[in-house]
């Protein structure tokens, strides 16, 4: 049984794939910085929920640590957590080890404006340059004439950095159907939007369709990160050229951008998002009993809420919501909604040859009460 | 939702209320969940009969996306409530193409499927039964039930969910049997000599034709059929009729309407059958099944059946017989007539399902028992007291394949502590034990043979023919003899030794290694060093009232052990013979009972290497442990000689003396580099102590000394002199003298008798 799992991290994202083998992969890392008494924050402890887990699966490592772009909420404190390669201070004792590291091209090259550049994005792209020149370690998907330059800068060809190099429209290196009974393919970055300039990180996010396969039984997840329609229409266009169609296919469509109706269309709507064709072909793409899930805080349904300019845009989740329901799927969750918006839990999809379920554990009232604080007694 | 709907109850009018509380409860509950939703309520019944149904639509995320098993993710079910509250709560799955899965319960024909959700008794399960626990009841037996997990993998299947009028055990060889054409399988109710008539337990045997017509007098008439071997497939429904059951088998090519006919044919003597007083039969089918089509057999599957019919009318029906003369049904012989097929009044004849049970097989008493090994072919020698308890445990587990020796009947006050019975006084305990175990199994397979002599009785061939074959061979005698003597036998394979001390406290158990290098008479004498040595011996073989018992053992009419001190000791030997034998290594482990808080504690006996020398025709047995004492003790005196006594025992018949222990030189002894003259201070008391210790089995054998710095064992002039005077001295016991000499490199045994 494979499980896919999302994590409660407000309007960020942080999944994890956890094979039947073993084999861990992350996606994104987002936590919260603990200020004084916050055991009452809805937001997930992060890093000691996922070191829980490694604890649990005796390990110090993932396989794979994919960061589908590097807008803060998408690496928040993730170089506290890590053990990273290129600098001493940056290991020790209780840093977890990353075995492959997964990021798009431009987080190799210095493409964002001054203020996108994060402390803490610039130290990854320390770490990514590093592990390329070290020549492991990585994996760094489509290349755009400006990594051929700067590999050219630092001494290096193309060439001999070719085994660590993914295009789009192929699968991620290293997992395959036969092996894991899954695959990576990547959608994107592909290479126009890498070498377009402005405003290129988040549009040349990794997205991938991620594809389980089990005894014969397929099961499709679409992990989009941060993405704009234009992208996601890109998409559509070169998979269908490329008659890549059933790649488009998904059982599991992680929403892009927590719920921004920018997502869909140019424009938000009054009171539902009209997709542009393209995107709708691809949200008509989803199989029956499809399940939806923005990673996003709670979506209210109010009148303050239509107008809103953050995401997440309660239009665009009608807009999803009515192409599930017309592919005849099961339902959109939102991460900071299960199974309540006071206390949120990860949400974890379990894959086997039966297809796939959520994993809701039913929680007792009992387990409720001890696992939270009680109103003072007077 | 897709689907149609079975029709169930009636729709409750507007305005009426619920009357049933816990539907009323479960009502408020649904509404609350996010997950249920109310579609309406409905009546069924009346009187205690009467329930209430809410139908509900249930979404549960749990049900994998494509499950192969067929439960939606939207189901429509009812959850019916009885007036009655002693009865279980049901839910309906009301779907019409709802799937037939593991988990249901029977239900009456175009009834919508009763789901079981609670493993446990109503009666119990509603001790926290809410009506909130209840709904996630059903969402955890969709979930899991979808996706395969309801049963964990290492649980049996159980597929029927009924209370079936009868259960019917059958006969372990029903499987081999039936092919055999004169074997008949024979049914009768199993009732307890209080002969209550509410007795469904149902018991098979396979017999032959001619004695089946013998036994006919109170028997249950019984077809049994074996069909062709089917695939592997899903649970079926359970069918209510003969047609739907020849239909059921038929789409998976194993049609039994045929088989039926020529079935009773064959069962109908000439004397043809007449009208019964059972109105019904049973009906027993062996299904092999097969993975793939046209593969191997790789289960055999057994289905019972009670059918509505006398065996007259439904051989008549199926064409097999020909309609009542004289109210005698006889054999249809006429040529070309209507296949069972053909015909239709058979289809008609209801059936109901009948339960089988599996036969206590020694595979399903080892199952049961956790065992992982058959265990090996044995002897047990000595079927007393602890020996019968060791053998009923490990009949019950049907662990080892056992041939029983004892030379003793069994009287009266052995039903203390024996397993027999008041009437096998005066059986040989070999048939009482034997008895036991054949009574427990449907198949004697386990029992080899049963012994009525000694163990030690080696001219007799049953005795040695037993031994001889035997894997391991268990001594339960509680005596010194037998396991000595079962050491000297070159041509056994291993020996273990057990007994209970005097006290019922503490119970012992020796086994050889595998390549018997360390025999069994060898493993004695580290037992009494320990016992003199260790704290726990101090006890360790005396008797309840302090006195000391020796070798008194059960066989002792006068022993007073109770009944619970040999089931304890007896069930912890058994365990640890049968761990032990898995071992290469040999072990002695005593278990010591406290007699007030009954706590158990083990001790193991640290064993150390033997070794054996030869003196003319005595053979010493001593080991590593003991010379590592004397050459300690020689290296803490030097540059003095010292020296001290010798403590064992001797085993004349096998011209053996076994050194258990040495003492150091007492307080008064005096040593300088030339020599070593032995005092006696406390020597006396110390060797009374230990031979009280040790049952009175453990005493002086001899002398021993160290030479000097440099200097070899060779014994001085000085020490022919000493030997001479301690011929002289032990020839009042009728014993030789021994020495022993700790040299620089080397040990030196010495012995000497008057006369030589």
């Amino acid at each position: 049984m494979h499980k896919v799992t999302f994590y409660p991290v407000g309007n960020g994202d942080t999944s994890q794939i956890v094979l039947a083998n073993g084999k861990r992969l992350l996606f994104d890392f987002r936590h919260h910085q603990k200020q004084g008494e916050e055991s009452d924050s809805p937001y997930i402890d992060l890093k000691k929920r996922l070191a829980d887990e490694l604890k649990e699966a005796k390990r110090d490592s993932f396989d794979v640590v994919a960061f589908t772009h590097g807008d803060n909420d998408h690496i928040a404190y993730s170089t506290e957590f890590f053990e990273l390669r290129h600098a001493k201070k940056y290991q020790g004792t209780g840093r977890i080890k990353i075995k492959e590291l997964w990021v798009p091209a431009a987080m190799i090259l210095d493409t964002a404006t001054r203020d996108q550049q994060s402390n803490e994005f610039v130290i990854w792209r320390q770490e990514a340059r590093h592990r390329l020149k070290q020549g492991r370690g990585i994996q760094v998907f489509s290349k755009p004439d400006k990594l051929r330059d700067w590999l050219k800068q630092n001494g290096l060809t193309l060439e001999s950095r070719k085994h660590l190099i993914t295009d789009a429209g192929s699968l991620a290196r290293g997992f395959s159907l036969a092996t894991d009974q899954v695959e990576f393919f990547c959608h994107s970055p592909f290479i126009k939007h890498c070498d377009e300039g402005d405003e290129l990180r988040n549009e040349a996010a990794l997205i991938f369709q991620v594809r389980f396969e089990t005894d014969g039984t397929r099961y499709n997840y679409f992990a989009i990160g941060d993405s704009e329609y234009d992208v996601l229409e890109d998409i559509v266009r070169i998979s269908k050229s490329h008659k890549n169609g059933n790649r488009l296919d998904w059982d599991l469509f992680n929403i892009p951008h927590h719920c921004s109706a920018y997502a869909l269309a140019k424009e938000k709507g009054a009171k539902e998002t009209i997709p542009t064709a393209l995107v709708k072909e691809l949200l008509c793409h989803g199989q029956r009993e499809a399940y939806m899930v923005s990673s996003s805080h709670p979506i209210k349904d109010n009148a303050e809420a239509y107008k809103q300019t953050q995401p997440p845009h309660i239009q665009a989740k009608k807009a999803y919501q009515r192409y599930l329901n017309k592919v005849g799927g099961r339902d959109l969750l939102v991460t900071m909604e299960e199974p309540s918006t006071s206390k949120p839990e990860p949400l974890v999809f379990e894959i086997s040859s039966s297809g796939g379920r959520l994993a809701r554990r039913r929680v007792t009232g009992a387990a409720i009460v001890t696992s939270s604080r009680p109103p003072r007694a007077g | 939702m897709d689907g149609r709907f079975v029709p169930f109850g009636s729709v409750l009018e507007p305005g009426q209320e619920l009357q049933i509380e816990s539907a009323a409860r479960i009502f408020t509950a649904v509404c609350e969940h996010q997950d249920f939703e109310v579609v309406e309520c409905r009546l069924l019944g009346d009187g205690k009969a009467a329930s209430e149904v809410i139908v509900v639509d249930c979404q549960c995320d749990g049900v994998p996306t494509q499950n192969p098993v067929g439960i939606q993710y939207r189901e429509r079910l009812g959850l019916q409530f009885f007036a009655d509250e002693n009865r279980p709560p049901e839910v309906r799955a009301l779907r019409e193409d709802f799937p037939y899965t593991g988990h249901q319960y029977d239900v009456v024909s175009g009834e919508p499927v009763s789901l079981c959700l609670y493993f446990e008794s109503w009666s119990e399960a509603r001790r926290t039964w809410t009506p909130q626990k209840h709904l996630a009841r059903i969402q955890w037996w969709l979930a899991e039930t979808a996706n395969g997990t309801l049963h964990r993998d290492d649980q049996p299947i159980e597929q029927i969910y009924f209370k079936s009028r009868f259960e019917l055990v059958l006969p372990e060889n029903f499987e081999s049997q039936t092919e055999e054409a004169d074997q008949v399988l024979v049914v009768k109710p199993r009732r307890s000599p209080a002969r209550r008539e509410d007795s469904s337990i149902l018991v098979g045997r396979m017999v032959s034709a001619t004695e089946a017509e013998k036994k006919a007098n109170g028997s249950i008439q019984c077809v049994a059929l074996t069909l062709p071997p089917i695939v592997h497939g899903p649970i079926e429904r359970i069918p209510v009729c003969l047609g739907a059951l020849h239909d059921q088998m038929a789409s998976r090519g194993a049609p039994i309407a045929q088989r039926l006919k020529t079935q009773i044919q064959k069962q109908t003597g000439e004397a043809g059958i007449g009208a019964q007083e059972n109105t019904y039969i049973l009906l027993v089918l062996r299904i092999p099944i097969t993975r793939t089509a046209g593969g191997k057999p790789e289960a055999l599957e057994s289905k019972g059946f009670i059918v509505n019919a006398t065996l007259a009318k439904l051989g008549v029906a199926c064409g097999a017989l020909m309609p009542p003369h004289e109210g005698i049904c006889y054999r249809d012989v006429s040529l070309g007539t209507e296949t069972a097929e053909e015909q239709t009044d058979w289809r008609d004849i209801t059936i109901e399902p009948l339960e089988i049970l599996q036969s206590f097989t020694a595979e399903l008493a080892q199952r049961t028992s956790g065992l992982t090994s058959r265990g090996p072919r044995g002897v047990l020698a000595g079927v007393g007291a602890l020996g019968s308890c060791i053998a009923a445990i490990w009949q019950r587990e049907a662990w080892g394949r056992w041939s029983f020796i004892d030379p003793d009947i069994l009287k009266p006050h052995n039903l203390a502590r024996h397993t027999g019975l008041e009437s096998q006084v005066g059986w040989p305990k070999v048939d009482v034990a034997w008895s036991l175990g054949a009574s427990i199994l449907w198949s004697e397979f386990f029992q080899e043979s049963r012994i009525h002599a000694w163990a030690t009785d080696f001219g007799n061939p049953q005795v040695r023919d037993a031994l001889e074959s035997a894997e391991l061979v268990v001594d339960a005698t509680t005596t010194l003899e037998v396991p000595r003597e079962l050491a000297s036998r070159d041509s056994l394979k291993r020996v273990a030794s057990v007994f209970v001390t005097p006290s019922g406290l503490d119970g012992v158990l020796m086994i050889e290694d595998v390549h018997r290098e360390t025999r069994i008479d060898c493993l004695e004498p580290q037992y009494y060093r320990a016992i003199v040595n260790e704290r726990w011996g101090e006890n360790h073989l005396l008797g309840k009232s302090g006195a000391l018992r020796v070798g008194a053992g059960c066989r002792d009419l006068s022993a007073v052990i109770s009944n619970e001190l040999i089931a304890l000791h007896g069930a912890t030997l058994a365990r640890h013979i049968r761990l032990n034998f898995e071992s290469e290594q040999p072990s002695v482990k005593v278990w010591r009972c406290d007699a007030e808080s009954g706590g158990l504690s083990a001790e193991v006996v640290v064993l150390h290497q033997v070794l054996s020398e030869r003196l003319n025709g005595l053979r010493i047995v001593w080991d590593k442990g003991v010379r590592q004492r004397v050459r300690q003790l020689r290296t803490e005196n030097l540059p003095n000689e010292t020296g001290g006594v010798l403590l064992g025992y001797f085993d004349l018949p096998k011209a053996s003396v076994y050194l258990v222990d040495v003492l150091p030189a007492p307080a008064d002894s005096q040593g300088d580099p030339s020599g070593f003259t032995r005092g006696i201070d406390g020597l006396s008391a110390d060797v009374k102590r230990i031979s009280e210790r040790t049952g009175g089995i453990v005493g002086y054998v001899g002398e021993w000394h160290s030479h000097p710095p440099g200097s070899r064992a060779r014994p001085s002039t000085a020490d022919m002199s000493q030997m001479a005077s301690l011929a002289c001295a032990l020839h009042r016991d009728g014993l030789p003298a021994l020495m022993l000499i700790v040299g620089e490199h080397e040990e030196c045994w010495w012995g000497g008798e008057v006369g030589e």
